[in-house]
């Protein structure tokens, strides 16, 4: 999966932050997705949402990821008129919710020892 | 818009069939707010440069439509470092089977002539067999990511008992450089090539010293007996050394092979000495040999003996220090 999401543009002389960048992102993209579609949305909006938010993701790395996360039943879509215009709506499914749960629990532990370990190193 | 279909169809040439008419919907709609947002910032219509600045943003039709396929490999990357070790320890082991093979084949069908132009077709021939083993371990363990995938190997890598772990070896432990299979397999392989030179040599003396034969053949000379002694010390020393080569390939025997090098390089000078130790090395064969040139190059071949002794000799000894090096206890050899 491409994450190209960012305000930080890639850097060329340092391909191996770029990639280490890029794994990093890919997760916590993940986690934005799952948590900005407890609200429904359709592709434009929720890309619109995530740089308003300050996460911003490429649109052919970010409807292909819509896909796959419907394809994992967390997601589910339905295809409405907006606007005069047919829109597919993705929303979390129950399953999703409870994924996100997880996951969320998950990224807080994570980011409670990055903080503690960061803490300890300052205090040295 | 005529951009935009152009697009959106150049994009679903790449999806999978039972998608594409509801990705390329959807794609459509989110390009189509796109545009319309853009609109809006603009103020205007878009021209046709608009559109293709958005289009260029969104990606170039094939890899966007490969993001939408799903992710699929062959190997996996918890399977793929087990996939590449099978091979490097296979891939070996299939040349030695294979040198063994065409080496027996070579010689018991010496008679049957150009030994060196069925040399050059067995290594030719090695490349496909190569190919077709690296595919059949290929094939194998997309067997077993395809078996992982569908749950039936999952606890696999977690059955394993930390008791039943090798015993750690002292030599790689104390920083000895311990030879590789594959080191050992081209050894052996090189030494079956070697044995085969050898016992080609009394029926195709070209071989032993090429176009020089031809000299020999004017000379009108022959091989002094001495010679016959050396090649059975020779032929009984390259026995005994492919021996010690198959018995390399299980490191159970590491211990044997330093002494068993010194052994048999004591051997080789020893049967170095009995050459060098023999008054002539050449024999008149007839009438007609040139006597005084006879005596010129048995000269010259009694001078590159006596001078190669040394060189084996400290070979051995080489060897042979190396050894008691490696078996003396650490204390002995603090001064």
């Amino acid at each position: 999966m491409n994450v190209d999401t960012n305000p930080n543009p890639p850097t060329p002389d340092f391909p191996v932050l770029d990639s280490l960048r890029m794994e990093l992102r890919r997760g916590c993209l993940i986690l934005a997705v799952l948590a900005q579609l407890r609200q429904e949305h359709y592709g434009y909006t929720l890309r619109k949402a995530l740089a308003d938010e300050g996460l911003a993701i490429e649109e052919s790395t970010l409807y292909p990821l819509l896909r796959r996360l419907e394809t994992q039943s967390l997601l589910t879509s339905e295809w409405r008129e907006e606007d005069k215009r047919n829109k597919r709506f993705y929303r979390l499914s129950p399953e999703g919710q409870s994924t996100l749960d997880k996951l969320l629990a998950e990224w807080n532990g994570i980011n409670d020892a990055l903080h503690k370990i960061l803490k300890s190193e300052q205090a040295r | 818009m005529e951009l935009l279909e152009r697009y959106l169809q150049a994009v679903g040439r790449y999806l999978p069939e039972g998608t594409r008419i509801d990705t390329m919907a959807e794609l459509r709609a989110n390009l189509l707010e796109h545009m319309d947002a853009r609109e809006e910032e603009l103020g205007r219509e878009l021209n046709s440069g608009d559109v293709c600045v958005i289009l260029k943003e969104h990606g170039k039709p094939e890899a966007v439509a490969l993001r939408y396929l799903p992710q699929r490999s062959l190997i996996g990357p918890a399977v793929f470092p087990f996939y590449v070790f099978t091979l490097k320890k296979l891939l070996p082991l299939v040349v030695l089977v294979y040198a063994v093979a065409q080496g027996v084949t070579l010689i018991f069908t010496m008679d049957q002539g150009d030994v060196a132009g069925r040399i050059v077709v067995a290594v030719l021939k090695l490349v496909p067999v190569l190919l077709i083993s690296a595919a059949s371990v290929t094939l194998g363990f997309v067997l077993v990511e395809w078996a992982i995938s569908r749950g039936e190997l999952k606890d696999t890598l977690s059955q394993w008992d930390p008791m039943k772990l090798p015993a750690v070896k002292h030599e790689a432990a104390a920083g000895v450089k311990v030879k590789s299979q594959a080191v050992r397999i081209v050894e052996l392989c090189a030494h079956c090539l070697w044995m085969a030179y050898v016992l080609v040599i009394p029926r195709h003396p070209f071989w032993l010293i090429g176009p020089g034969v031809f000299y020999l053949y004017k000379l009108d000379v022959s091989f002094a007996p001495v010679w016959h002694v050396f090649y059975v010390l020779l032929v009984v020393l390259t026995s005994v050394q492919l021996v010690m080569r198959l018995l390399a390939l299980s490191r159970r025997f590491d211990t044997w092979m330093q002494p068993m090098e010194v052994a048999t390089d004591v051997l080789g000078f020893v049967a170095l000495v009995i050459v060098a130790s023999a008054k002539e090395w050449l024999v008149a064969a007839g009438p007609g040999t040139d006597l005084h040139q006879l005596a010129v190059v048995n000269h010259w071949i009694g001078m590159a003996l006596r001078l190669a002794l040394p060189v084996v000799a400290l070979g051995s000894v080489n060897e042979g220090w190396k050894w008691w090096k490696r078996r003396a206890p650490v204390k002995s050899l603090a001064f």
